[in-house]
């Protein structure tokens, strides 16, 4: 039969097998599910850029200021997401030592009893030591990394483990090296400091039995904060939320589990050191009245418990292989329920379409947006559907086959409701459009609110090169060039600078000078005069010309279709798009016009007669009311047909955003 | 074994310490003679060529452009050790103690910079001989006798447009690289802060304008270390030189945007006046004069001797100061003004044109005279209100002690003598201002690259020659070559602002202490209230 000691060695055995399990699932999870490089497209665009450059300035200037050390590696290391399998290894890395120094804080902190007694209770307080992971992975869940905050916790997770393990005696030393750590601890990762001294005061109250040492620590963290708030006139915000990358709000999972990071291990380590500290005394008790030779008694206390569920479930949690099992298998579980609750899988397709819009893989944006459901989209997502019909010529055609949405064809919302990424989406867009002084003024606004990422000092660069102030474009070229990972575009641009500085082999920039506008005015609403100045500097500018279309047919405004039909003949177009065919249709049905031809451009004879269908059947159906079965009857044939969203949709479209299907 | 580690790590840090000085230390003196010449002076950045420097100035550091595998920099002036300076990359980083030397003990004289390029096939150096090394034609500096003022306070931020988060006002020693914020708009939730103003040249007296969705606009007023908060935006401000009052203009200014030309954005002041705050009384009056209902009037600047408030004044073209007047915004030209005040009296006299835009066919902006009250010095463009956001703005420095008509109460006087300063560039040239002697000028210019404003100094001899202007040093030469952010409203001041940002901040957050009456009615901005549509973002 085997000791105590080797039971213990056996199960601690387990229990590290589990976390391998675990770390192993986590590491294949991050790596092949939720793809660190779409959380690090994300950087700027869905969340905040995590700010780093390889330049002395930048790391003086984050030496400068409390929280910097922390912010300076988590900029750094989030750059790694780029490679999906690296992102992985550091958010597994990351994770996996906040567990072990859990783990080290749990056994220290909880139990100083004889083995027997607070082994099996040590066993299952392991289960809080995955708490920090779980919260690292479900953030992952959500698309967000904000590896800073979880650094910072990681710095005061093993700061307490230091602290922890000193064998120092003397009180006053003990407080002296607490407030060096604390002071160090603040400097690194500021809030996180208050973290530290939560953990090493549940230490001292309950393992390390030091009373003054109880009272100090508390006292010390919180002459801190009030100094900080009172003394050096810091916003509370700026204390707590300093480290947390900015627009939380975006996502609320993201933002309350982050702001949790700071408590629920703290309080979970409280709760399981109160639990365990009751659980012995009781065990104590039982002991004491055994030790007290009195085996009657105890037979009789054992007849009782045996008597009830209660003693059969004890017993269950006492056997052994049972405890084993559930130590080896609850992480996984654990991980299971974690992943389940805070996975958004419409939020990764999301994501999805935005990477390979920006990577201008456009049958890829159109596959990924088939897989999500119309009615998640969002406007960003329509946007770049619209785009990538565009791209793949088909704008004019399948545009209604999506949900769409005229905010979205243009980015055009208020300025309140104005995203970050809107911004630089907008700025994007309006540079293959032509409106270059729009595409400088959001790129700008993008800059200053959400700092210099590569994606954005990589836009200025171009628009600067597009207007010919080659430079201030030398400028974000050179600032480009000192990022990690698209610091070689920067360089490799300003080569290409030196040699041809008109950059008149640079394809893309000549066509955006062609089609730039060159009107002069202070006008800035989008619409009829929007396109037409930037048709009347190029009219072979086919984004324009088809972007307008899609503006008329969104809004019904069939006889601008209808005369501007003509402009295909510039383009060199060989078919008539559907919907604008469709469109002439309706327009020749509401003129009562016989036949209809535009620049000898004309509806056939069959898109005539599918357009008599749908009216025989609005007729017969009693028009709006009866919707479905309209289209029922007409069949998936008319499913993509201008002819419905003309007559069903429209008012829906013109009165509020997003359109039902 | 203790021992022995200890004699190894000792032994290795001795090897370090050695190599290093190996590597940094000069090799000895330069034999000319064995240099090829070249005849013309090295491509350096920044452009520190044929300038007149100040003798407290921090080091000059710069960058040699030309392709080599070493240099090698002396300085040199008449007294005094020359110093010579290694470099691997061509970035020469001048020891401060030593250039400080160099420069007090040659007040007044040349200093020279010698450059030596290793050419890329050169051989190795044996000694003091010089094998495969080019020297360049000597660049040659003045150093002045006059020294500059230590501090240069000024405002730091991205280019904006209508969201603002990160803007600073900061004060660099300009004797070292020292840089410390005065204040930072995080300390009040990302707010605004502009239209830095001092006394005298000094930090005794100090105002600065805040504009906050969270604590409103204001202005801290900081006189001798205290700070008051008064509940009501001051935007360009001027103190009168004996502190017993401060001039400053209220706008209603208004940005909008350009869809064609290289600086898109532009500004417009829908609505401007002056109005004055007098120190004891903790008023705010204004006269006639300055606060006329059918002008603009702003960029006040008092003379030296507190007798005259010079400003611009433009007539108001439009009936609506609500919108943005499409087909006006570029006829608006403002004159230069000024009115007499009696400080004693309060009193106001009538306001006599200096300047005309009509003389001139510009707009007359920013005037500043020198603390001596010989020289003013203003900005001209071709229309508006905001010099920075045009290219077409530059100095021009007015000679006010020559061309003052003998009487003092003619309505206009004779026209002045003017000229356009030599220093200027294709590109904006603005927001100047002097040092406490008269003899230094700093001014923002984009001369660089069109788009980022960086400070400039220039050298005013007694007869009001400009000399070409260097750009503030700063301790790596290439710092400007990636740099995304502006200097902008440089001031100089003769010792550093004490009062700590926390001390700002904490007024900045705390309701105002102050809050005068505006006498001025109609499309002013409320006390504590942003109207602007320049916001702050969470």
């Amino acid at each position: 039969m085997r000791s105590t000691e080797q039971k213990m060695t056996s199960r601690s055995r387990n229990i590290h097998d589990g976390s391998i399990i675990f770390f192993v699932c986590f590491y294949l999870y991050v790596w092949l599910l939720i793809e660190p490089c779409l959380i690090y497209h994300g950087f700027g665009t869905f969340i905040a850029y995590p700010a780093f450059s390889v330049d002395w300035e930048f790391l003086k200037s984050s030496l400068s200021y409390p929280g910097g050390v922390a912010e300076y590696i988590g900029g750094f290391l989030s750059q790694l997401y780029y490679f999906s399998w690296l992102g992985a290894l550091v958010a597994t890395a990351v994770a996996w030592l906040m567990y072990l120094a859990a783990k080290i804080l749990v056994r220290l902190s909880a139990l100083r009893r004889p083995p027997g007694y607070g082994g099996q209770a040590r066993g299952r307080l392991q289960i809080i030591c995955y708490i920090p992971a779980v919260m690292l992975l479900m953030i992952h869940n959500r698309y967000d990394s904000q590896l800073t905050p979880f650094l910072s916790l990681l710095a005061a997770l093993w700061l307490s483990v230091v602290y922890e393990k000193m064998t120092i005696r003397s009180n006053v030393t003990r407080a002296a090296v607490f407030l060096v750590m604390f002071a160090l601890l603040y400097y690194i990762a500021l809030n996180a400091s208050f973290v530290f001294a939560f953990i090493v005061t549940i230490y001292e109250f309950f393992a390390g039995q030091r009373r003054v040492l109880k009272i100090l620590f508390p006292a010390a963290a919180i002459s801190t904060y009030l100094a900080a708030k009172y003394l050096f006139a810091i916003q509370t915000k700026a204390i707590h939320l300093q480290l947390l990358l900015a627009r939380l709000s975006f996502d609320p999972w993201v933002k309350n589990i982050v702001i949790c990071i700071y408590f629920l291990f703290p309080l979970a380590l409280l709760a399981a050191v109160l639990w365990s500290a009751l659980r012995t005394r009781h065990t104590d008790g039982e002991q004491a009245s055994q030790q007290g030779g009195q085996a009657a008694d105890k037979s009789e206390m054992r007849a009782k418990h045996k008597s009830s569920k209660a003693r059969k479930l004890r017993w269950f949690f006492q056997n052994n292989k049972a405890a084993r099992a559930i130590e080896t298998t609850l992480p996984i579980f654990i991980l299971a329920i974690s992943i389940f609750v805070s996975f958004n899988g419409t939020k990764k397709k999301l994501v999805q379409v935005d990477y390979f819009a920006h990577q201008e893989m456009w049958p890829e944006v159109l596959q990924t947006a088939r897989r999500i459901q119309p009615k998640s989209y969002d406007i960003y997502c329509i946007h770049d559907i619209d785009r990538a019909l565009y791209y793949t010529g088909r704008l004019g055609d399948e545009m209604f086959r999506y949900p769409q949405n005229l905010s979205a064809l243009m980015l055009t919302v208020k300025a309140k409701m104005l995203s970050d990424r809107m911004y630089l989406k907008v700025s994007e867009f309006l540079l293959e459009l032509g409106h270059i002084a729009e595409a400088e003024r959001s790129a700008f606004e993008y800059m200053e609110i959400a700092g210099s990422s590569p994606l954005v000092l990589e836009q200025l660069a171009t628009i600067k090169l597009v207007k010919g102030q080659t430079e201030a474009a030398k400028v974000f070229l050179r600032a480009l060039s000192k990022d990690v990972i698209f610091g070689h575009r920067g360089r490799e641009m300003l080569q290409r600078l030196e040699k041809d500085p008109e950059l008149a082999n640079d394809k893309r920039i000549q066509y955006i000078r062609s089609v730039a506008s060159n009107a002069e005015n202070i006008s800035e609403v989008f619409g009829d005069k929007f396109f037409s100045e930037l048709l009347d500097k190029n009219k072979n500018n086919k984004m324009a010309f088809e972007y307008m279309m899609a503006f008329y047919l969104l809004t019904g405004q069939l006889e601008k279709v209808v005369a501007n039909i003509g402009r295909l003949n510039d383009l060199d177009c060989e078919r008539l798009p559907q919907y604008y065919e469709e469109a002439m249709v309706i327009y020749m049905a509401k003129s009562k016009k016989q036949d209809l031809s535009v620049a000898g451009w004309q509806p056939r004879p069959e898109t005539i007669e599918r357009a008599k269908k749908v009216g025989g059947l609005y007729n017969l159906y009693g028009g709006q009311y009866n919707e479905g079965r309209i289209r029922q009857a007409l069949g998936p044939d008319f499913a993509n047909s201008y002819f419905l969203y003309y007559v069903f949709d429209i008012p829906r479209i013109l009165g509020a955003p997003g359109t039902r299907r | 074994m203790r021992k022995l580690y200890s004699c190894l790590i000792l032994v290795c840090a001795t090897a370090a310490v050695t190599i290093v000085l190996y590597f940094t230390s000069n090799k000895g003196t330069v034999t000319i003679k064995d240099c090829t010449r070249v005849s013309r002076t090295p491509t350096i950045k920044p452009d520190y060529t044929g300038t007149v420097i100040p003798p407290n100035i921090a080091p000059l550091n710069f960058a040699v452009l030309e392709p080599g595998t070493r240099y090698l920099v002396k300085i040199y002036s008449t007294d005094g050790e020359p110093i010579n300076i290694t470099s691997r990359t061509g970035k020469i980083e001048i020891p401060l103690r030593r250039w400080r030397l160099l420069l007090n003990n040659n007040r007044g004289r040349q200093l020279s910079f010698d450059v030596y390029v290793k050419n890329k096939d050169g051989h190795r150096s044996t000694g003091s001989r010089l094998e495969g090394w080019s020297r360049y034609e000597t660049i040659t500096n003045t150093i002045a006798k006059e020294d500059i003022d230590s501090y240069l306070v000024y405002r730091f931020m991205k280019p904006l447009f209508n969201w603002w988060k990160n803007i600073g006002v900061y004060q660099r020693n300009l004797e070292n690289y020292e840089n410390k914020a005065v204040l930072h708009g995080q300390l009040f939730s990302y707010g605004c802060l502009n239209c830095h103003t001092f006394l005298n040249n000094t930090p005794d007296y100090m105002t600065l304008g805040i504009r906050s969705p969270e604590y409103g606009s204001a202005t801290l007023f900081v006189a001798n270390g205290k700070v008051q908060k008064i509940g009501t935006k001051w935007t360009y401000t001027t103190w009168h030189p004996s502190g017993r009052l401060a001039a400053y203009s209220m706008n209603k200014v208004r940005m909008f945007f350009h869809k064609t030309t290289m600086e898109i954005r532009d500004v417009i002041d829908l609505d401007s006046a002056l109005c004055y705050y007098l120190v004891d009384s903790q008023k705010i009056k204004t006269a006639p004069g300055i606060s006329e209902k059918d002008r603009l009037e702003t960029y006040p600047t008092w003379s030296p001797d507190g007798r005259y408030l010079y400003f611009c004044s433009a007539p108001i073209l439009w009936t609506d100061r609500d919108e943005i007047p499409s087909e006006l915004y570029n006829k608006v030209k403002y004159d230069l003004r000024r009115i007499s005040y009696n400080v004693e009296t309060d009193e106001w006299g009538q306001p006599e044109t200096v300047l005309s835009a009509e003389e001139t066919g510009m707009s007359i902006l920013c005037p500043r005279i020198s603390p001596d009250g010989r020289f003013l010095i203003f900005c001209m463009c071709d229309y508006g209100c905001f010099p920075v956001y045009q290219a077409s703005s530059d100095l021009y420095l007015m000679d006010l002690w020559h061309g003052l008509p003998a009487r003092e109460d003619t309505a206009k006087m004779a026209v002045p003598q003017y000229s356009k300063l030599p220093i200027n560039s294709e590109y904006s040239e603005s927001w100047h201002s002097f040092s406490s002697n008269s003899r230094w000028l700093t001014f923002s210019s984009k001369r660089l690259d069109g788009l980022f404003t960086r400070t400039y100094f220039s050298y005013i001899d007694e007869n009001g020659r400009a000399y070409k202007p260097f750009i503030l040093p700063q301790k790596d030469p290439t710092y400007y070559d990636s740099l995304l952010q502006t200097y902008s409203v440089p001031e100089l001041i003769t010792c550093p602002v004490e009062v700590s940002k926390i001390t700002l901040a904490r007024a900045v957050r705390r309701p105002a202490k102050i809050s005068p009456d505006i006498p001025i009615t109609g499309a002013t901005p409320k006390a504590g209230h942003t109207e602007d549509p320049w916001q702050s973002r969470e």
